[in-house]
């Protein structure tokens, strides 16, 4: 962006959100703020412009730098699901492709704004993590970095086990068995001292925070990709914008040989819907879905050949393509869309005198990395203080992993 | 309407920060896997490499994940049912070579330098018992001092501080508005830093002996790769001498030492022997310290112990150190460690290898630098 850019990206937001307005879409008050690289990176990295620092967001901040500086990809924006809504734009982007990504965050702020999943969301996530982050600030004040990390890295290997549907209702506590390991380990863990306590609650929050993201990644991102798409279209674009945006549109919705590309698919998915049933039905399905209900409910065969999705699978030493039926690559996105990707896990109490944590894998045919097993245990059992186990399916076989402090004990059940 | 902001953010380095922390721990990691490190093969043949993939679990964050592997995925693009689209890497897992292709990439590597190998390594390594002996020829050091501002020199080195500060001087003296001229440029100059180097000469000995097995000479070879890096790392210089043997011994050039592969019968004693005879001719002790480090697998003449005993016990007094590292994969005791365990001399210093993953164990031994030592792991 050069200087006289400014004057062109204020003028095209006031015109870009009129427009969507009148083409019905609602976001939050917005908030763009132009940042350097790095710092867009950074807060990519953190997952939040206020979050407390962790090595591993380091690691991310890093890989992903790399890939910007390699030249093997990058990212064009942040927006945080927040009222007002904030986005970062990349001020080494072309005013161009700032345009384009207004366009595409107003997608994303209408998403957060009207999509159920997002309807309990702490919209003033910003504040809340910035307090967290200094709380934890203090605690390395007091108890030293070292011991700090060791929770985090304890509470983080088990983030994804939140139940984010006790959102918006009062927790039922009379159950013995609870998805929300982190809330289970929070209420009943004799271990945790009240700092680390406040940690490990601090890492729940936020994940209950990014859960419905999780739940609508190709719902989200297609929303917004389809509404940037129709929003530049209705600009009047000179010669080199118009190839340029072509370019960008292509960039983006590069297809990927082992992954999908949500912003592809989602886009794809959204045009058949507004093809099928028309306009309105657009509004009503972004209130209503998420990727699994969305998925199951909308993919159909055209979809599929249009973005030439396939299942692959492992044969001997190479991934091999397996089929390339709807209703089959449809199954098999809703499995693994499903809990947002992630293994469920339930979590109980054995009685005294053991206090075993019990944590049982709700299996359905996806079965657990062992090694990534017994190096997690140990994690949970730093959080729990007593010993620590989980019952999985491997080979067909019920087994349990143990771990008592000392070494993670496999046997069959 | 929106609002568009542009704040400063040039004081933001919490990316950088967290990222050294990540560094930081990728380093402690690597110390904790030394030992796994530096037997790898293609470090040892890395040549001038100075990157290298080092395997870091630990770095992989833990999770309760689903095993890639065993799964089904989907993807995009052209291609009938059956149609390959990758190779998966042998064993469990993928691991790809290419960022991003790979599916379920699992990043277990990182990348280090071969200096941050050697820094992790190094740090704690000395030449034992190293005194300060008069040398008689002062070793010119690498260090350059810039002691002087001259104004004459060559532009790589123009001082701009002072540079300036004579152009604004001049320039306010003159009442004239500041500028930079040729007479207001200031040069560092530098000399060489000498200081007299403390003579040390060590030698490599190292049994080529038909009864040394591919892998007990891979383990010799590594123990004196990574004590060479080691030496040039902390030292200045220092003297090095290569000898083999087998029932005969000979000195070596580095190269030849490093490739010589012979059979044969071993007579252990006729390492020291020789070394005895170079030191004779050119090692004064009163000059020099004397290391001597020995590598061999145990499997003397069993005629030959006794010898090999009486010699190290009479060079003893000579050298500062006589290392003896056996390299034996079943953690047998032989007679000739036996022989080097009772002579109870200070300056020797022995331990076995059972394989190259104990290379870091006997570098730790014979280069610890604390005087009151045990003599053996």
């Amino acid at each position: 962006m050069k200087p006289r850019d400014y004057e062109r990206l204020e003028q095209t937001i006031e015109w870009m959100e009129r427009e969507a307005r009148a083409m019905g879409l609602d976001f939050f008050d917005m908030r763009y703020e132009i940042c350097p690289t790095d710092v867009v990176y950074t807060i990519a990295g953190f997952g939040m412009p206020t979050r407390y620092s962790h090595w591993s967001f380091g690691k991310q901040y890093y890989r992903q730098k790399l890939d910007f500086d390699l030249g093997v990809s990058r990212i064009y924006e942040l927006v945080v699901n927040s009222d007002p809504c904030y986005a970062f734009l990349l001020e080494g982007n072309t005013v161009l492709q700032n345009e384009m990504i207004v366009a595409h965050v107003l997608g994303h702020s209408d998403f957060f704004r009207h999509n159920c999943r997002f309807q309990y969301t702490n919209r003033s996530m910003v504040d809340s993590m910035a307090a967290a982050a200094q709380r934890i600030r203090r605690y390395e004040e007091s108890f030293g970095i070292d011991r700090v990390e060791e929770v985090l890295d304890a509470a983080l290997s088990v983030q994804e086990h939140v139940d984010a549907s006790i959102l918006g209702r009062k927790p039922n506590e009379d159950g013995a068995v609870f998805k929300d390991l982190l809330g289970f380990i929070v209420h009943h863990s004799r271990q945790l001292e009240d700092w680390e306590r406040d940690i490990v609650a601090s890492v729940r929050e936020e994940m209950l925070y990014f859960w419905p993201q999780l739940e609508t990644k190709v719902m989200n991102e297609g929303w917004a990709t389809y509404w940037h798409t129709k929003l530049m279209q209705a600009r009047d674009l000179s010669g080199q914008d118009a190839v340029d945006f072509a370019q960008l549109t292509a960039s983006v919705a590069q297809p990927n040989r082992f992954n999908f590309n949500p912003y592809n698919v989602g886009l794809v998915i959204w045009q058949d819907i507004e093809r099928r049933y028309g306009r309105d039905k657009l509004f009503e399905v972004r209130e209503c879905d998420s990727d699994v209900s969305f998925l199951r409910n909308y993919l159909n065969q055209d979809i599929v050949d249009e973005c030439d999705l396939y299942v692959y699978g492992r044969r001997g030493s190479e991934w091999v393509v397996i089929e390339r039926d709807a209703a089959v690559i449809r199954d098999l996105l809703v499995q693994q869309r499903t809990n947002a990707g992630f293994p469920v896990l339930h979590a109980s109490e054995e009685a005294e005198p053991s206090g075993r944590l019990l944590i049982s894998h709700a299996y359905e045919g996806q079965e657990l990395d062992v090694k990534y097993i017994e190096r997690t245990l140990p994690m949970v059992y730093r959080l729990w203080g007593r010993p620590v186990s989980l019952k999985t399916v491997l080979n067909g076989h019920a087994v349990e992993f143990a771990y008592d402090g000392t070494a993670t004990q496999r046997k069959a059940v | 309407m929106g609002f568009l902001i542009q704040d400063d953010w040039s004081l933001d380095r919490r990316g950088q920060r967290a990222q050294a922390r990540h560094r930081e721990k990728v380093k402690q990691s690597l110390r904790d896997n030394l030992a796994d490190i530096i037997s790898q093969e293609d470090l040892i043949l890395s040549n001038g490499q100075r990157t290298i993939r080092v395997p870091v679990q630990q770095l992989d964050e833990p999770h309760f994940r689903y095993d890639y592997s065993r799964q089904q995925h989907v993807g995009q693009g052209p291609g009938n049912k059956g149609q390959t689209i990758g190779r998966a890497a042998p064993g469990t897992g993928v691991t790809g070579t290419t960022a991003g292709e790979d599916p379920g990439q699992q990043v277990l590597e990182a990348q280090v330098t071969l200096d941050e190998v050697e820094e992790a390594l190094f740090a704690d390594l000395r030449l034992p018992h190293l005194k300060d002996k008069p040398q008689p020829k002062p070793v010119v050091a690498d260090a350059i001092d810039f002691t002087d501002i001259r104004s004459k020199g060559i532009r790589a080195n123009i001082d701009r501080k002072r540079t300036f500060m004579e152009a604004l001087r001049r320039s306010q003296s003159a009442h004239k508005p500041f500028q930079i001229t040729e007479d207001d440029l200031r040069f560092k100059t530098w000399q060489d830093t000498v200081i007299p180097d403390v003579g040390a000469v060590v030698f490599a000995m190292m049994d080529i002996s038909g009864s040394m097995g591919m892998a007990e000479k891979y383990t010799a070879r590594t123990f004196f790769f990574w004590m060479e890096k080691f030496l040039e790392k902390q030292y200045a210089h220092v003297d090095m001498r290569y000898i083999v043997h087998h029932t005969e011994a000979y000195e070596t050039s580095k190269d030849a030492f490093y490739r010589t592969r012979e059979s044969g019968g071993t007579r252990c004693s006729t390492a020291f022997d020789t070394a005895k005879a170079v030191i004779q001719a050119s090692y004064p002790p009163d000059l020099w310290n004397i290391y001597l480090v020995y590598v061999g697998d145990g499997d003397n003449m069993w005629s030959d112990n006794e010898t090999t005993g009486a010699l190290v016990q009479e060079l003893s007094p000579l050298a500062s150190l006589i290392a003896y590292l056996e390299v034996n994969p079943y953690n047998r005791i032989t007679t000739l460690s036996r022989t080097i365990a009772s002579l109870n001399v200070p300056q020797v210093r022995w331990t076995t290898a059972a394989d190259h993953r104990d290379v870091l164990k006997a570098l730790r031994l014979f280069f610890h630098p604390n005087q009151e030592e045990v003599h053996r792991a």
